[in-house]
């Protein structure tokens, strides 16, 4: 089964019992679903990029609901606009794309949905794994990658280099881990340049609001 | 874009020309991949080369990835400066070896 960076990064923000980062206070799973977003966009052919601009190269949709939110905002923006604007520019719709990649996951099986009543007035949803594979694949083949000198595949470096950025690497590697394989995590995390530009969104949205980058939950 | 190859001792020698971004990647990663499938060690002379995207440098690396599968690798040769650029911005001048001219890549 196929799912995109974008569905992935999400995957890995969920733990065992099916709660979520907590959205209202994590501008960077914003981020990172931008980023993911674009990546996959490009993966496809719909953007590409060089070290200055990215540009809009078809607004055919791509037959995947999340993508194609992302595509059809992007595309009203300008064709052609310097990669971290992209960024913020996605991020205005990242919540939606969220939600859509989620519900993709729950329609494809790997996660489930449950709300619940508590209290008779609040409610809480949740989204458990229905199999843990794919979610423990996605982390084995991230610290595979990491812990080698394989040179990694397009999908490993979004996938890498996003998760680090936006701390969702501290949901399943300890800061220890983390700080003795920074070194390969830069030297992986620099090889897609989208990346590059949402560590720089990242960074800005840190120096402007520290308190709004608390510790993933 | 227009690819060509030669073989200079034990080396495949690949020469890319023009630009390599989403419109021809899949072109060049068509003709560059069974060049690497069947030699160790590649030379992609970049003289020609005027323009990468990232599309193009993830050619670039699926590229490095099979040679490197198979026990050999890729080099880069001749690249002019905003081609470079985009290597070096992205990393990847750090997987992959890169010379000044033909003659170092083959030394």
């Amino acid at each position: 089964m196929s799912i995109t960076v974008c569905e992935e990064i999400i995957l890995l923000t969920v733990n065992d019992e099916g709660k979520l980062l907590r959205w209202s206070e994590e501008l960077a799973v914003r981020a990172a679903v931008a980023g993911a977003s674009l990546i996959d966009l490009a993966f496809r052919g719909r953007i590409d990029n060089d070290v200055k601009e990215l540009f809009i190269v078809s607004k055919e949709p791509t037959g995947e609901a999340h993508l194609d939110m992302a595509l059809k905002y992007l595309s009203g923006k300008g064709d052609r606009m310097p990669i971290q604007t992209a960024v913020y520019d996605v991020m205005e719709v990242a919540r939606e794309v969220h939600a859509t990649a989620l519900q993709r996951l729950v329609d494809k099986g790997i996660l489930a949905k449950k709300d619940e009543s508590f209290l008779w007035v609040l409610k809480s949803r949740r989204y458990p794994p229905l199999s843990s594979v794919i979610q423990q694949e996605a982390k084995l083949r991230i610290l595979s990658v990491l812990m080698s000198d394989d040179i990694p595949s397009s999908e490993d470096v979004a996938l890498i280099s996003l998760a680090y950025e936006t701390r969702i690497l501290e949901l399943f590697m300890s800061p220890a881990e983390i700080e003795r394989l920074s070194s390969r995590i830069q030297e992986v995390g620099n090889l897609e340049l989208i990346a590059q530009a949402v560590s720089a969104v990242i960074s800005d949205i840190r120096t402007a609001s520290p308190i709004l980058f608390m510790a993933p939950l | 874009m227009e690819i060509t190859h030669e073989t200079i001792g034990d080396k495949l020698v690949v020469r890319p020309e023009g630009r390599i971004d989403s419109l021809t990647s899949p072109a060049f990663e068509a003709a560059l991949l069974p060049l690497v499938d069947r030699s160790g060690l590649v030379v992609i002379d970049c003289t020609r080369l005027t323009y990468v995207s990232s599309a193009g440098l993830r050619v670039f690396l699926s590229a490095a990835k099979a040679a490197k599968a198979k026990g050999g690798k890729i080099v880069l040769c001749s690249l002019a400066q905003g081609v470079q650029e985009v290597f070096t911005v992205s990393g990847f001048s750090k997987i992959i070896d890169m010379h000044p001219t033909l003659d170092a890549a083959l030394a």
